[in-house]
């Protein structure tokens, strides 16, 4: 991936490629971000059978 | 067909608990993206299911922002625009035969407010997911734990 094709430290390999682990670690870190932090539901349950919830 | 498999059929959900906690009468359910679900739509889908089975409750693991808006204290979930009006807990979801004693999680939501200082703070707020009218969704608070 070129994500700095514009750019002129392009020339650099060590630059650019420290500068695209940032842009992916940054949308990584985005797309955590958006979660809404719901973490689990507790549903209590009413059945009328033998099994009751075990089924 | 089984409650399980009808659980699973609902939009959204990422996967549900192994075992049941029959003792308790409940099960665990997990949401894509931790998505807020609405106790109402989960109610008429379990209905729907149609195996003789009826939604007691649903309580919601919460983390967020403890905040106030005019009287109210509110919990901002974290990640979204959903907010959660919050309050005293006066029923909960899991079945509780033994209990014979209160409990501190019946003070849980006073415990909370003592711990307000005027500015909002990050919390997981564990309780019943109610609709109260006027109010909206609403969350009792039944457990807490302060974030960093």
């Amino acid at each position: 991936m070129n994500l700095f094709h514009r750019f002129p430290m392009k020339r650099n390999p060590k630059t650019k490629h420290l500068a695209d682990s940032i842009i992916v670690l940054t949308l990584v870190w985005l797309s955590c971000a958006v979660r809404a932090e719901v973490r689990s539901y507790t549903l209590g349950i009413d059945v009328n059978c033998p099994t009751g919830l075990g089924e | 067909m089984p409650i399980r498999e009808g659980l699973a059929r609902l939009e959204g959900v990422e996967s549900i608990g192994q075992r049941p906690n029959i003792k308790e009468g409940t099960c665990e359910l997990r949401t894509k993206n931790g998505r807020l679900l609405d106790p109402e739509v989960l109610s008429k889908h379990i209905y729907n299911i149609r195996v003789g089975a009826r939604l007691r409750g649903v309580e919601a693991a919460v983390a967020g922002s403890l905040d106030k808006q005019g009287d109210n204290f509110v919990l901002r979930v974290a990640g979204s625009e959903d907010v959660l009006c919050l309050v005293a807990l006066s029923r909960k979801v899991q079945k509780d035969a033994d209990r014979r004693s209160p409990l501190p999680e019946d003070n849980a939501f006073k415990t909370l407010l003592s711990k307000w200082t005027g500015k909002p703070l990050s919390v997981q707020i564990t309780g019943p997911l109610i609709r109260l009218e006027g109010k909206g969704l609403s969350l009792a608070v039944r457990q807490f734990e302060l974030k960093r």
